[in-house]
């Protein structure tokens, strides 16, 4: 991927908040997503962290009475605008649920049917494209035999990463994860944190998680959201090794420590 | 303790005894319409002894189903019945297929529940549903063979049975949409599909059981549906010459037969039996379908 790519793909949030009818789930958060690193979102059950994921790629359309204000920009496209191409924001910026959600069909063609939305149609070129990204998640010898077989009789920790090819092989620039590994094992999780750490050399990478041990050891940068009376704020963000080790607030300290949350 | 215990004996009768009678029922009614609709199959007087074979059984089935009836349907069979009955289904079939997915479409995925538009819809569809076919069958007459000029023809039928059939495939087929959870629209929407692709992609290839149940349950409404038809396809029993040619369904002619031609007994037995198989036929195939399809698709779910 050449530089150009990735510094399109660095991600600021300013004064963002989000409501659901009448209610905030998240007040005036202002934050920057580096590229070519991981940004971890850390905080205590719903803070809103699915919430502001979501909304970097506009998927809060999908829910009624979910209203998004402030400004976010990817490169340089205006998230929030109503104008913005959705289908090109979100082709760009790729996202990874908590639970996997293949489509109930064959493997191939969990993968060939978003590449084939976005025009790519010709026989060889989608052979290539999935095999390629296939073995950018590791399941290429895994499946390689079965790419007919229904993608829901793979294992779980399987599922996430053709997820994650899925969402790979449309070549994002940046990748959303909404707690990819709350629902594995804790060896599959490791495969996934591993190809987090070489993902980051060509996207920018945002993960949402519950596992404070997790984000200390994938994220160079760590934001904590904390619940307030009327939607949750941005308490700290910064480098993860100090957030962890020097935390300027009391929040951090004690919810870091496991006082609270 | 001793009540108790014949209260639960008196429970397991009833709960081993209504699927019983329910299965007996059915029997009945089959070995029935068998028993008395079958003479009309047997080879006739002039085949004698060793004709009553397999082959000559087959011939005779063959004859029926094909020939014109004679004799105001006592005797011939029910050829060009099938013809009409099958386009009366034809007519209906292609105008609830795309009206009715359309509609359960716009119901389950582009308004939302509280949506004034979507619960009007809604509401009159359930209403539809509970309105006798008579009714239908007036409002037929009055709209498409008068008011559009139609007169008693096959369109007409067809046109008035697509109305009752309309709701039911509606509801199923909104079913089936609501059917697949959100997260397979959230994984859509995140890979960039477009509100269409979603549907014609991901949403319907996964709601097609509730579709196919919906189609056959109104299929096999329409065949077996009389009344409406009464007033707006007519009764001829010749050939249908053309879509706005009058034609004579399975169902009006078990009725005519049964009600208004005295000795046409046998012959309307032999039809209902042969509209009973079809039903079953139907059912069996909407069965196989859904079956082989929900295996190749979500075995795993």
């Amino acid at each position: 991927m050449t530089a150009s790519n990735s510094t399109a793909g660095a991600v600021h949030v300013e004064n963002v908040s989000i409501r659901y009818g009448a209610k905030f789930a998240i007040q005036n958060v202002s934050l920057t997503i580096p590229p070519q690193a991981i940004t971890a979102i850390i905080g205590p059950s719903g803070c809103g962290k699915t919430s502001l994921l979501c909304s970097l790629n506009r998927l809060t359309d999908l829910i009624p009475g979910c209203g998004v204000t402030g400004l976010i920009r990817i490169g340089d496209t205006n998230v929030l605008d109503r104008r913005t191409d959705v289908i090109a924001l979100r082709r760009r910026v790729g996202m990874i649920f908590q639970h996997p959600n293949l489509f109930p069909m064959t493997i191939r063609r969990n993968l060939e049917l978003p590449l084939r939305e976005h025009g790519l149609q010709d026989r060889r070129g989608l052979q290539e494209q999935i095999e390629c990204s296939l073995t950018d998640v590791g399941l290429w010898t895994e499946v390689r035999d079965r790419l007919d077989r229904p993608a829901l009789s793979l294992s779980g920790g399987q599922q996430q990463r053709l997820c994650l090819a899925r969402a790979l092989s449309l070549q994002p620039s940046v990748l959303l994860l909404d707690e990819p590994c709350s629902a594995l094992d804790p060896q599959s999780t490791s495969v996934i944190e591993e190809l987090l750490l070489r993902l980051r050399a060509t996207c920018t990478v945002a993960v949402v998680t519950h596992n404070l041990a997790q984000a200390r050891r994938i994220a160079e940068r760590t934001a904590l959201l904390w619940p307030d009376t009327n939607g949750s704020r941005l308490v700290e963000c910064s480098d993860t090794q100090s957030l962890f080790e020097s935390p300027q607030s009391r929040v951090t300290e004690a919810f870091i420590s496991g006082k609270v949350g | 303790m001793a009540t108790s215990r014949w209260t639960g004996r008196l429970l397991d009768v009833c709960v081993w005894g209504t699927p019983v009678i329910v299965a007996g029922m059915f029997l009945w009614l089959i070995s029935d319409l068998i028993l008395r609709g079958s003479a009309a199959f047997q080879p006739g007087t002039e085949s004698t002894g060793a004709s009553y074979s397999l082959i000559a059984v087959a011939e005779q089935i063959l004859r029926f189903l094909t020939a014109a009836p004679e004799r105001a349907g006592r005797g011939g069979g029910i050829g060009p019945i099938l013809v009409s009955t099958g386009m009366i289904l034809a007519v209906c079939m292609s105008v609830v297929v795309p009206i009715g997915l359309g509609t359960a479409m716009f119901l389950s995925e582009l308004v939302s529940d509280q949506n004034r538009l979507g619960r009007l819809v809604r509401r009159s569809l359930d209403l539809l549903a509970g309105v006798p076919s008579i009714v239908f069958g007036l409002f037929g007459n009055a709209v498409f063979c008068q008011w559009l000029g139609f007169r008693y023809s096959i369109v007409a039928g067809g046109l008035t049975l697509a109305c009752m059939v309309l709701p039911l495939l509606i509801r199923s087929a909104e079913e089936g949409f609501r059917s697949v959870p959100d997260s397979q629209r959230h994984a859509a929407a995140a890979l960039g599909f477009s509100r269409w692709s979603t549907v014609f992609r991901v949403i319907l290839p996964q709601s097609t059981p509730g579709i196919v149940a919906g189609l056959i349950l109104g299929l096999g409404r329409a065949l077996a549906e009389t009344a409406a038809l009464l007033f707006t396809s007519g009764y001829v029993d010749r050939m249908p010459r053309s879509f706005l040619d009058s034609g004579r369904s399975l169902s009006i002619h078990i009725y005519d037969l049964s009600m208004n031609v005295p000795g046409g007994n046998q012959n309307a037995h032999a039809s209902a039996l042969v509209l009973v198989v079809l039903l079953i036929l139907i059912n069996l195939t909407a069965h196989r379908l859904t079956y082989r399809f929900l295996h190749r698709e979500v075995r795993y779910a």
